[in-house]
């Protein structure tokens, strides 16, 4: 969801693209970490990345007052992440707790659990909103421009929600990395008897199982990749025992 | 939510508050050595491997295009050509009487159609319908997953061993 600030703080004619932005617009996952980390490496540190590129801030927010602006009779909003570019700075900014009516569906989860989901979801929403600066910040932004993540998108919205998560998979999962993972899973450990292990490869990638699920599911549906692979599934929510490549 | 709801909400608001509270000494740092998937020697031969996939499921899909191609062109000249011969069949069987033909010359048409038709099916059957090339690159694409797989089996022994 995108609002137009142009009335608060507009850019003058002339004025130059904010920095960061220059070293963002247009390019791919790939080329991010080409450029910025190692497409062969895992897990894949995405502070290193945005500390690397520069002009970027961090942030952690308690989103509950936006989330009371922003909420409909009987449609909660929930906003995880939020991406600010300014003259000459980008701020992502990205909630600081789980949602607590998502949090007592885990009942059984520690706090030390709980605290390392957050820290993975933080991650992915990072890798989420530099996706939106990549794809979705015209090159000739002249205006401040912020975007926010939230779990209850509408539809005019959702396909670039979706394409922004699958640049943030790209980014935190490599496809190189799935790739000699499945290749050779007893060697990295990613295996249960004959099935791979999505958990184990979630780990590995520091990300929430259902987002390597996610990804899995993608890379599978349309690259027509791992074929005959059993997955393991057990431990995520709303996928069955297993699926298969 | 959508854009309406937005649109209602003081935008400025949302600006203000974004300003506010944020904690930027929490960052989500990894706490885990970053690992490489090798060894670049491995890193090579899996982007080989990689290509060679790559390469193939691109010559399978542009053979099958072509060959779908050839074959629906090859059917449809068929067809039209058979058609042809079948409509002078039966007018020659209508008024063989009346312009005098024999037997024998309809019977030599006949024969001529029935080769000819047999003649496209075997040009069908060698150039559309042949997966000799299909059958070969699967082949390859079976030795160079198998020899990876060696490749790797081997290294984990030594890896093992050592």
């Amino acid at each position: 969801m995108i609002i137009d600030f142009s009335h608060l703080n507009k850019r003058f004619k002339g004025d130059f693209m904010c920095k960061p932005l220059e070293k963002l617009v247009g390019k791919s996952a790939e080329y991010l970490l080409d450029s910025y980390s190692n497409k062969y490496s895992y897990p894949i540190d995405i502070v290193e990345i945005v500390n690397r590129i520069g002009g970027i801030t961090l942030g952690s927010k308690n989103f509950s007052k936006i989330d009371e602006m922003l909420s409909e009779e009987g449609k909660p909003a929930h906003v995880i992440g939020a991406v600010r570019v300014l003259d000459d700075e980008v701020q992502i900014i990205y909630a600081d707790a789980l949602d607590k009516e998502k949090d007592s569906q885990y009942p059984g989860m520690t706090k030390e659990q709980k605290q390392e989901k957050l820290r993975r979801r933080q991650r992915f929403t990072i890798a989420h909103e530099l996706a939106h600066c990549c794809l979705h910040i015209n090159a000739n932004q002249k205006k401040n421009y912020i975007e926010l993540r939230s779990e209850n998108i509408g539809i005019e919205d959702e396909n670039k929600e979706k394409i922004a998560n699958i640049f943030a998979g790209e980014l935190l999962m490599p496809r190189y990395v799935i790739d000699a993972f499945i290749l050779n899973p007893i060697k990295y450990g990613v295996n249960i008897g004959e099935e791979i292990s999505v958990t184990k490869m979630a780990d590995a990638f520091l990300v929430n199982n259902h987002t390597m699920y996610e990804r899995l599911k993608y890379l599978i549906n349309n690259d027509g990749l791992y074929v005959g692979v059993n997955f393991n599934t057990d431990g995520i929510s709303d996928t069955g025992d297993s699926f298969n490549g | 939510m959508d854009n309406s709801v937005l649109k209602e909400v003081t935008e400025s608001k949302i600006n203000d508050n974004l300003t506010e509270d944020i904690n930027s000494g929490n960052t989500p740092n990894i706490d885990k050595e970053t690992k490489s998937i090798k060894d670049r020697s491995e890193e090579t031969y899996l982007d080989i491997v990689q290509d060679v996939v790559k390469n193939s499921k691109k010559n399978l899909t542009t053979i099958h295009e072509e060959k779908l191609d050839l074959r629906n062109r090859l059917i449809e000249f068929c067809l039209n050509i058979l058609s042809v011969q079948m409509l002078f069949l039966i007018i020659f069987l209508l008024l063989s009487k009346a312009i005098g033909l024999s037997d024998n010359v309809l019977s030599v048409y006949m024969t001529a159609v029935f080769v000819e038709t047999l003649g496209s099916v075997i040009v069908m059957v060698k150039y559309a319908f042949k997966s000799d090339e299909e059958v070969k690159i699967i082949d390859i694409l079976n030795a160079v997953v198998k020899n990876f797989q060696k490749y790797s089996d081997t290294k984990n022994d030594d890896e093992q061993t050592s």
